[in-house]
């Protein structure tokens, strides 16, 4: 690892002026679950790490009918927290079912984003849920949807200067429900080799009136699968058409082999888990209207 | 004989405390006064020749003590654990990833690292030769000049095979895969050297063979062995990558070239790429048999890739060619064994020497097999089983096998065999559950014919309190608890009052290396005599002191038993006067390994004659549209003679499974042209807690006749061999078609699912 100068800035508006300062010479450091690695692996090597942790950036709360998560929220908090569990249980899903429990206490959400790999598991949900971000530099914010956010395998639209703050998610209408699935080597500590959320919005007669279908780990970023989404939109939800659907998430898709999983494995378990995703997100559906 | 007071009971392990509390000290917690950071440059290529090596820039730097190449070795350069063909640092070509080529020593980690960059290393990239069939062909390159690239080419022979196979009402050939396995110990190694007063080297090791290291850290140094030490302090796993050396010996050079005591740990990445794997394995394997399912013949052949040292190679193939037939009646058996050089990683010891792979063949074709004649897994397994006096096709005469088909039974018995067909198969349309077993032998001790023994020293103090030596090394194992339980048994005194000194060359004589099973057997018989010696003497105290005869005397819970009734004086008045009266409480011993020499003439070559029997059984749910297997449950059963500390055989027994696990389900070191691709726990997948089913576990008890303290035969091996092949038998038992390729991962799981079946 490289020298580097650390900062722990007392406030938010401290920070931002240091990551101004130091810009491309700095990274932010949340939970370093991403960052100390590679540091280690010489993949990045800042010269001044921006520590949050005295920021207060880990609320989380709900405000006119939105959710807002300050980034440094650890996954432990948003599995604990019981409004998430009302409103968005895919993105408690991926919390659990994400490392271990010593790694949920340091790792964050922001840190999850803007880490920007292709497998993170909790941006399927937070795309699935219409999520969108929140950044500030010191000339301002600046809110973009978080599907607008990667553009590419660690890459993604934050400029140098900018920190994330916080994300934030419409809360739904009742009529929706979500589905996170991962698949990965073992049944915990493991990166997915295919992870994805579904949601979909129905009517009372089973048709589809919103749908969502977001995957990661099959293409160089966090995508959505639109043509299986249109194809679900505006029709009548049945077994069929859910694997047509699932059929077209897996023709959208551009996955590569790696040590995880090959091209095709991961080309076949798309279908195969958006096609599950989907009907158990179906089965939600007429649970919640059964008992409602 | 009074029953036992210590043995056989649950017991807090010597250290226990500290390891929990984390006081526990490891090579990487020495710390020591002016101590440089150590550190090996590796080869990044699999094959190329070193056109240049300059170190001078690197030993300019600040802070630098030390930069050695092969040049600055005084002694021997290179490892010996067979022969003597890997160098410490490589001097004209690197032969595998991983190879080293320098060692620095530094004020820091900081300045070490600078010192390996300043390192000029110039090198041209050789083809390298990755695939052993293609190095087993007479025109291929040599992989070590003058070597030729089959380092092993023997075949064993007894009955007529040919012939059986020519008569047998059934046939079956396989050709069998297995991977490279990582042994993932939660230590990597490492070593600390330091200086003596007389210019001696002492080094801490984490190993397991601590006077094997202690010889080649001499050579190396061109020191007498008198002059090296070598010390283990607490060890975090070793499973037998530890059996060979590994970076001790550079701790030792570098302490030596640097004149002060060197820190030389490696990274995981380091130890993934360095030390030994398991051996992949080509196996084509032929069984013959009756219409009933009586084998006939078994005719093997094994190709073992070792890499390009031989390291415990010829070792590790001599005991997968041992074990072949399984624990089974073959009267006609011919197995082939080839050990293979190439330009991959190298390979050798890890926990069951080469039984492993040898056991998922067997055991997979029991089952074909059984699946070809219709035959019950279980009744064509007690069919064949061996029994106490059979002569086994290595020649050897099983002394003790009841516990083969006593495994067997009981296991049937604990997963209900029988009833197995009332469990829903088919639970969902995706989902199929599945049943196997597999049912194993592992030989105890190094084998016949080679140089097997280990000493002990044993001192009891005035206080009545004792100190044992012992150059076992103990590395999670728990052979530090087995010793003290059994001296404190023969003392009468609770375990408490007994000190185990970590492994030290220089307090104790050898006791060779913790592997193959053999410490229970060989320190535990030596540390029993050491202490009936002891007991002698306190005895005979005693006779002179109450004029009671000796017959009549016992020690037990500290005190003086007369007529199995507790006396009033005790062990610690026996031993204060013993002090005053001048009859030292000291005793040493030196214990090998028996093989007797009244049995019919053993035909293989280093057999053992010691087994630990086992049987597992799997039950397994498979998602035929992702591959992915679910352990639901497994049973094991095992034979250790008899068990001398149970909290120590059933974590033997829960950790070998785990692992067993992985290796089959999940563990494969991926290495493409010799680099390997996850070298990191990231992407080398070992099981965790929630990948271990429910284990259902029992241990059952037929004492071993010969050589056995109290009957105790081992454990440390058996429980990581039964559980590849009883998951593979239960997948194919799921799926209705059989795998013959290890780890089972969902894409080799996948191309033989059909969900139309
Ligand atoms: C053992 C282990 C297991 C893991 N398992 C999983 C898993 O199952 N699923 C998964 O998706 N990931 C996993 N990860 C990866 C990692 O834990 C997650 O991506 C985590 O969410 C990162 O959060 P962090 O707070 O630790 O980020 P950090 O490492 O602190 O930061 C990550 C990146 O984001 C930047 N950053 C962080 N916060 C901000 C901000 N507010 N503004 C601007 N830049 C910022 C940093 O500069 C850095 O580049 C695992 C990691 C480890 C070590």
């Amino acid at each position: 690892m490289e020298e580097f100068n650390y900062l722990a800035p007392e406030s938010f508006d401290q920070a931002v002026v240091a990551k101004s300062q130091h810009a491309e010479k700095s990274r932010v450091i949340a939970g370093g679950t991403d960052l100390l690695l590679r540091m280690r692996d010489k993949v990045v090597a800042p010269s001044v790490l921006i520590d949050l942790r005295h920021t207060s950036l880990d609320k989380i709360l709900i405000s006119n009918g939105v959710m807002i998560l300050g980034t440094s929220a650890s996954l432990s908090q948003i599995l604990e927290n019981s409004e998430i569990t009302q409103h968005f249980p895919a993105l408690q899903t991926a919390c659990r079912e994400f490392a271990g429990p010593p790694i949920r206490n340091r790792a964050t959400l922001g840190g999850n984003i803007v880490n920007a790999s292709p497998a993170a598991d909790l941006v399927p949900p937070l795309m699935a849920y219409d999520a969108s971000i929140v950044l500030r530099a010191s000339g301002g914010d600046r809110a973009l949807p978080l599907a607008e956010f990667f553009t590419g395998p660690g890459q993604s639209v934050i400029a140098p200067d900018e920190i994330l703050m916080e994300i934030q998610i419409p809360l739904l209408p009742a009529s929706s429900a979500a589905t996170f699935i991962k698949l990965g080597q073992r049944r915990s500590m493991a990166i997915s080799q295919v992870n994805l959320t579904a949601r979909l919005s129905m009517n009372n007669s089973d048709c589809v009136t919103d749908a969502r279908i977001a995957l990661g780990a099959v293409a160089p970023t966090p995508v959505r699968a639109h043509s299986a989404e249109d194809a679900l939109v505006g029709e009548k939800l049945s077994e069929d058409l859910i694997r047509m659907a699932a059929k077209k998430a897996r023709e959208e898709i551009t996955p590569i082999s790696d040590v995880r999983a090959s091209l095709e494995y991961r080309l076949e378990m798309t279908e195969v888990l958006v096609r599950r995703a989907l009907i158990a997100t179906w089965k939600k559906q007429r649970r919640t209207k059964t008992s409602g | 004989m009074s029953d036992l007071a210590i043995v056989g009971k649950w017991t807090a392990a010597p250290g226990a405390r500290e390891i929990v509390t984390g006081q526990a000290r490891y090579c990487p917690d020495i710390q020591l006064p002016g101590m440089a950071c150590g550190k090996l440059l590796y080869s990044p290529y699999a094959r190329a020749r070193i056109v240049k090596l300059n170190v001078s820039a690197a030993r300019k730097l600040p802070g630098v003590f030390a930069v050695i190449t092969h040049e600055d070795i005084p002694g021997e350069n290179s490892y010996l654990y067979a022969e003597p063909d890997q160098p410490l640092l490589a001097v004209d070509e690197v032969r595998f990833q991983g190879d080293a080529v320098a060692a620095v020593a530094a004020i820091d980690a900081r300045a070490a690292d600078a010192a390996l960059a300043a390192i000029r290393v110039e090198y041209e990239e050789l083809p390298g030769i990755f695939n052993p069939l293609e190095a087993m062909q007479p025109t291929a390159d040599q992989v070590l000049k003058g070597h030729d690239n089959v380092m092993m080419s023997q075949v064993y022979r007894t009955g007529d095979v040919d012939a059986a196979i020519e008569s047998a009402d059934i046939v079956i050939e396989n050709t069998y895969r297995t991977q490279w396995a990582e042994h993932a110990y939660l230590e990597v190694e490492g070593g600390v050297g330091l200086v003596d007063h007389d210019g001696g080297i002492t080094v801490y090791s984490s190993c397991q063979a601590p006077h094997r290291d202690r010889m080649q850290i001499a050579r190396a140094l061109g020191m007498s062995e008198s002059m090296v030490r070598v010390i283990t302090p607490y060890i975090g796993g070793a499973f037998g990558a530890k059996d060979e050396a590994h970076v001790q010996i550079h701790a030792g050079l570098l302490a030596h070239a640097a004149q002060r005591p060197v820190h030389l740990i490696r990274e995981r990445r380091e130890s993934i790429l360095t030390h030994v794997k398991r051996h992949p394995m080509i196996i084509d394997y032929t069984t013959a048999a009756t219409k009933e399912g009586q084998l006939l013949a078994v005719k093997a052949r094994v190709i073992a890739d070792g890499g390009p040292y031989s390291n415990s190679t010829h070792e590790v193939v001599n005991k997968c060619g041992e074990f072949i037939g399984g624990p089974y009646n073959v009267e006609n058996l011919e197995v082939e064994k080839i050990a293979v050089r190439t330009n991959n990683p190298i390979c050798g010891a890890f926990r069951g020497f080469g039984a492993p792979q040898a056991a998922f063949v067997y055991e997979s074709q029991m089952d074909d097999l059984a699946h070809k004649l219709n035959i019950d897994p279980l009744q064509i397994r007690l069919l064949n089983g061996v029994e106490t006096g059979t002569k086994m096709y290595t020649g050897v005469v099983v002394r003790e096998a009841s516990g083969m088909k006593e495994s067997l039974n009981k296991a049937a018995k604990l997963i209900d065999w029988e009833k197995r067909d009332e469990i829903e198969r088919n639970p969902k349309p995706h989902l199929r559950r599945g049943f196997g077993m597999a049912t194993i032998l592992k030989g105890a001790g190094l084998g016949r014919g080679l140089n097997d023994h280990a000493g002990v020293v044993l001192e009891m103090h005035r206080d009545g309190s004792v100190v044992l030596k012992s150059a076992a090394a103990d590395m999670g194992q728990g052979i530090i608890t087995v010793m003290a339980q059994l001296a404190a048994e023969r003392l009468g005194i609770d375990i408490a009052s007994i000190r185990v000194a970590r492994a030290d060359t220089e307090k104790a004589p050898d006791a060779g290396a913790s592997c193959a099973s053999r410490q229970v057997m060989v320190s535990g018989n030596a540390v029993l005599e050491a202490a009936d010696s002891i007991r002698d003497t306190l005895l005979g105290l005693a006779v002179r002191k109450t004029k009671i005869s000796k017959d009549r005397l016992d020690l037990r819970a500290g005190h003086l038993v007369v007529d199995g009734k507790p006396h009033e004086m005790t062990v610690k008045d026996l031993a204060l006067r013993a002090g005053v009266w001048g009859y030292p409480l000291h005793a040493e011993s030196i214990s090998h390994f028996e093989y007797p020499t009244d049995v019919p003439e053993v035909t293989y070559r280093y057999s053992t004659e010691v087994f630990q029997f086992c049987t597992h059984i799997a039950q397994v749910l498979v998602d035929c549209e992702t591959g992915q297997v679910t352990v639901e449950k497994l049973v094991a059963v095992h034979d250790v003679g008899k068990m001398i500390n149970p909290g120590g055989v059933y974590g033997q027994i829960e950790g070998g499974i785990a692992q067993g696990i992985g290796y089959a389900l999940t563990e494969e070191l991926i290495v493409q042209n010799g680099l390997t691709k996850n070298p990191s726990l990231e992407n080398y997948i070992i099981p965790m807690a929630f990948d271990i089913p429910e284990l259902e576990m029992e241990v059952i008890e037929f004492p071993e006749p010969v050589g056995a303290p109290l009957g105790a035969k081992g454990i440390a091996e058996a429980p990581i061999i039964p559980p590849a092949p009883a998951i593979r038998n239960a997948i194919y038992d799921a799926l209705g078609k059989p795998l013959y390729q290890l780890p089972m991962t969902p894409e080799r799981i996948l191309p033989v699912v059909n969900l139309d079946d």
